[in-house]
């Protein structure tokens, strides 16, 4: 009897055993592959390393993600050529009914003007501060399909969605990624909140540019939002400690680590962002002794808890009053959701820029003063 | 007892047929009847309600259905090893170490450069229910009463949850979402690779558990007697222990941990077949978890459509009040009973 | 060894473990016979029946059984030769009397435990013979205690053995009924011609149903021999450490 259950046992891991060793192809059939093809170019990116574009012609293109993966991106009408490697996702073009689970990718389609090709999203109307999406809710040319981990596939797989992109949360539910992929629906994991560079990830939008038709668009977009930072480059005087936190409701500080693109933003606009580590939720004592002498102090607000002064702020966390930019007066704190502003990166590290060489207004389009 | 017996299992066989059609025909994209036939005489060719069908909405239904039998079972096999009506699968902690080895592996994939892919997952969360589960084995082992089982059980819950929430503060904000997300149990991811891998490995340990009934219902007179039948004492605890583990294991590795179906659905097939016999009670079990939890996945799935509630939500609203109401039926029950019949 | 000899202990010593409880423990029972085994609590009374049932190891010596070994019996053929009683009765819910009694057919069935035309017989024919045909379709546990222990041994006899070991099956029971229970003992006996040994503090009325009495005492037999030899008052007062003189002529043949 005992050894019968041994077997049992031992069946069982064999088959969970054996269950794991679907792992992907190996990518030595893809150099195959893209050798009889002939490379004809690839997007110049300035700034973007986490992904990657090569022309193969006009109308196949091979877009690389860094760790997530490569997709073939052909053109309305195109063939889907013999031999594709298994790990390479094709997506086809039009790309008229496109799920964005990435919520901060949202914000890119709104500045291409391609926001009708989204239908579906994983972020509730509440949650949403870009109006252009709540008015799509509204309209139901867009539609909530539960969140990004247990969406209505039902919906989705009526809805004809041609492309999911999401983020790389999706890879802690991979269950929901393989019901997309067995459903036929190409699923795309973006790596823009890796690029550690602020104008790195507002690159990407040359790669939903691509997608939907509207490169020169981007391109020339990105072009113009680059010149912006031109006041901050010629800025000669010297460099201020910023701090950028976030309170828990267990009294503890939220703060950046140092690859966070927060952090870069704060460096391209001429500060030195405090404190340095990378744990991102401290002690008060240890913020304290980190930000003690920071000239400026940044709160990261919530839409439900932007501070009205400077008092509401300290009543928060009797802690701060200590800090020397609150003694200076040199409190501000971030209006709306910023994250889901992708495109405005370039105003937001100007106003940040004009915050740190003295210049700024106490009221601007992204951080206000607190007083 | 035996027209008892046959009119409420076929009662509750209709009632699986049922909820089955309702599950395959209910959804947010309606699905013609016409349709559904067609997709599984295999004559219609729609791409779109053949993936609804195929893709989504059978290989749930089996998910549910296979899977709450299987707990069902675990529960009752537990309730006969400690001669209590409150054991259930997920009382000895197996979900716990589940839990624990899933959070491992979402915290450290990335990490240590391996792809988090759902098989993984699976793994992950068998290979760590099974490891409580020899734990407790090996304590069964060494344990004088049933009592020390069941804290010993407890305590190893206990600390995988600290382990776990331990390996969590490395964890940065999502992954945290993430796991609470799974503890709560959801039988939306199933595929139909995972049907696959879920109905063999179930009809397995039911054969296995089938074999075991009749020792089972030998215990059921208490280990002295059990043992005076000839039953060898230490075999069937291994068994029941390893039967149930497995079968919990199962179902914590494919839609996280469920609760109270392997609590409740024993006690409440008890009520209505009117006995406690092993051969009888395995494949009411069975039948009553996979109703109960195909009526559960129903509600989860359309209540608040497109929000999904986890299915630990609506098995829990149900299946407390069913515990507080055959505790107190059995009480009542007991007393009638005594009092002539 | 004669013909008849149902059980054979040949210098066994019972305990758990290293823990010798009895020691050198020798005696025989032919079919037929009732033996009781009796001595103040804790002696090693339950331990021994434990010992020949098969659920201790033996610490040293041979039990022997129709003439094997009992080391070298299976539990399963054991289960067809020696069925027992202890003093706890199971606590069910919703089995009935007849599943009950049906269990004492185990070791003779399948493997669902489905019971044949004959195993049917045996059991209705057991449930007769005690007395409790009209409980079959109750739930056990609404039994008065009298009743249990009576269904207990409906089922202990339907398991159709040899050697019937009985731990203190009279302990909780009134008065009235420890009486029924003994003398269903004694008439199964000597129906049957099955093999019984018993303990119990009872022991005028063990005496009664007994043909012979076994005392353990201090770790090893006492004495044995026929009751009306064992239970002379003062030869109890000893085996009971009780005061000389305390037990007065007749009260032995009283009722306690």
């Amino acid at each position: 009897m005992r050894k019968l259950f041994y077997l049992l046992i031992l069946c069982m891991i064999l088959v969970t055993g054996c269950a794991q060793a679907q792992g992907s192809a190996s990518s030595d059939s893809a150099d195959e592959f893209f050798a009889g093809i002939k490379k004809t170019g690839g997007m110049e990116l300035e700034h973007a390393k986490e992904f990657e574009v090569s022309y193969y012609g006009d109308d196949i293109s091979l877009i690389d993600i860094n760790d997530t993966g490569r997709y073939l991106l052909l053109n309305e009408g195109t063939v889907v050529p013999e031999g594709v490697p298994e790990d390479v996702t094709v997506i086809k073009k039009p790309l008229r009914h496109t799920y964005v689970a990435a919520s901060s990718v949202m914000d890119l389609y709104r500045e291409l003007g391609v926001l009708n090709n989204v239908e579906m999203t994983s972020t509730k109307y509440e949650d949403w501060s870009i109006e252009e999406v709540r008015e799509a809710l509204d309209a139901e040319d867009m539609f909530y399909v539960g969140k990004y981990g247990t969406p209505d596939f039902e919906f989705v797989l009526d809805c004809g969605c041609d492309l999911a992109i999401e983020s790389t949360m999706i890879y802690h539910k991979p269950q929901t990624k393989e019901k997309l992929e067995s459903l036929g629906i190409p699923v795309m994991v973006e790596h823009s909140s890796y690029e550690e560079d602020p104008l790195g990830r507002l690159e990407w939008i040359k790669l939903y540019g691509l997608l939907n038709d509207k490169l020169p668009e981007a391109e020339a977009f990105f072009e113009g939002e680059e010149k912006k930072l031109s006041k901050i480059r010629t800025y000669d005087g010297e460099k201020k400690k910023t701090a950028f936190f976030a309170l828990t409701p267990q009294g503890a500080v939220n703060v950046k680590k140092e690859d966070d693109y927060v952090v870069k933003m704060i460096e391209l606009a001429n500060g030195e962002y405090v404190p340095k580590g990378d744990t991102q939720t401290i002690q008060m004592e240890s913020f304290l002794a980190g930000a003690g002498d920071a000239d400026i102090l940044i709160y990261n607000a919530t839409i439900y808890d932007e501070p009205e002064d400077l008092r509401t702020l300290i009543s928060m966390n009797a802690g701060l009053k200590d800090l020397k930019a609150v003694r200076d007066g040199n409190v501000w704190c971030t209006k709306d959701d910023v994250f889901q502003r992708t495109t405005a990166v370039c105003d937001m590290t100007a106003e940040l820029g004009e915050v740190i060489s003295g210049n700024a207004q106490d009221d601007m389009r992204y951080f206000y003063r607190l007083k | 007892m035996n027209r008892r017996f046959i009119i409420s299992f076929a009662g509750l066989f209709a009632l699986l047929v049922i909820l089955a059609l309702l599950n395959l025909s209910m959804g947010s994209v309606r699905v013609e009847p016409g349709t559904i036939l067609g997709i599984i005489t295999g004559s219609e060719a729609d791409p779109v309600s053949t993936g609804i069908i195929k893709e989504i909405r059978i290989p749930r239904l089996i998910g549910a259905l296979i899977l709450g039998g299987a707990l069902s079972v675990s529960g009752f096999l537990l309730q006969t090893f400690f001669h209590n009506p409150l054991a259930g699968p997920f009382v000895l902690g197996i979900s716990s170490g589940a839990k624990l080895a899933v959070a491992l592996a979402m915290t450290f994939s990335l990490s240590a450069g391996f792809l988090l892919n759902s098989w993984v997952m699976i793994g992950a969360a068998f290979l760590g229910a099974m490891t409580v589960m020899l734990f407790i084995l090996a304590v069964s082992g060494v344990a004088k009463s049933s009592a020390v089982l069941i804290i010993c059980g407890i305590m190893a819950g206990y600390f995988c949850s600290a382990l776990t929430e331990l390996a969590v503060t490395f964890a940065d904000d999502q992954n945290i979402v993430n796991l609470h997300s799974w503890s709560q149990g959801s039988f939306s991811g199933i595929s139909r690779a995972n049907t696959g891998v879920i109905v063999p490995a179930v009809l397995i340990c039911m054969v296995f558990v089938f074999i075991i009934s009749k020792p089972m219902g030998a215990y059921q007179l208490g280990e002295a007697y059990a043992r005076s039948s000839g039953v060898s004492i230490t075999g069937l605890k291994i068994a029941l222990i390893i039967l149930s583990g497995l079968l919990s294991a199962v179902v914590a590795a494919f839609a996280g941990p469920v609760s109270f179906v392997g609590i409740a659905v024993p006690q409440l097939m008890k009520g209505i077949f009117k006995t406690e016999k092993p051969v009888f009670m395995i494949p009411a079990s069975f039948l009553g978890g996979a109703v109960f939890c195909l009526f559960c996945d129903l509600l989860a799935r359309l209540v608040f459509a497109p929000v999904e509630l986890s299915i630990s939500v609506v098995t829990s609203i149900f299946g407390a009040p069913v515990v507080i109401w055959v505790m107190l039926g059995r009480k009542r029950a007991k007393e009638g009973m005594d009092n002539g019949r | 060894m004669e013909d008849n000899t149902v059980l054979s202990l040949d210098g066994l010593c019972v305990g758990y473990g290293k823990k010798q409880v009895v020691s050198d423990i020798s005696f025989s029972i032919k079919a037929g016979e009732t033996v009781c085994l009796i001595g103040p609590n804790g002696a090693g009374k339950s331990t021994i029946l434990k010992t020949i049932a098969k659920m201790i190891p033996p610490v040293s010596g041979k039990a022997v059984l129709l003439g094997r070994d009992i080391r070298h019996i299976k539990e399963t053929e054991l289960a067809r030769n020696v069925s027992c009683m202890f003093p706890q009765v199971p606590d069910t819910l919703y089995l009935t009397c007849s599943d009950i009694v049906e269990n004492g057919r185990y070791p003779y069935t399948g493997m669902f435990g489905r019971l044949s035309g004959s195993d049917r017989d045996k059991v209705n024919e057991s449930m007769e013979a005690t007395g409790v045909t009209e409980l079959a379709g109750r739930y056990f546990h609404t039994l008065s205690d009298g009743q249990k222990q009576r269904v207990m041994f409906a089922r202990a006899i339907c398991q159709e053995p040899k050697l019937l070991l009985l731990d203190e099956p009279a302990s909780f029971l009134d008065i009235r009924y420890k009486l029924e229970l003994l003398e269903l003992i004694r008439k199964f006996s000597k129906e049957r011609g099955t093999a019984v040994l018993f303990s119990m503090h009872e022991i005028t009325l063990a005496g009664r149903t007994s043909d012979r009495m076994i005392a353990i005492k201090n770790g090893k037999v006492d004495s044995m021999g026929r009751p009306e030899d064992m239970l002379d008052p003062g030869h109890i007062e000893e085996l009971y450490d009780l005061k000389k003189g305390s037990l007065k002529d007749g009260m032995l043949n009283g009722i306690f």
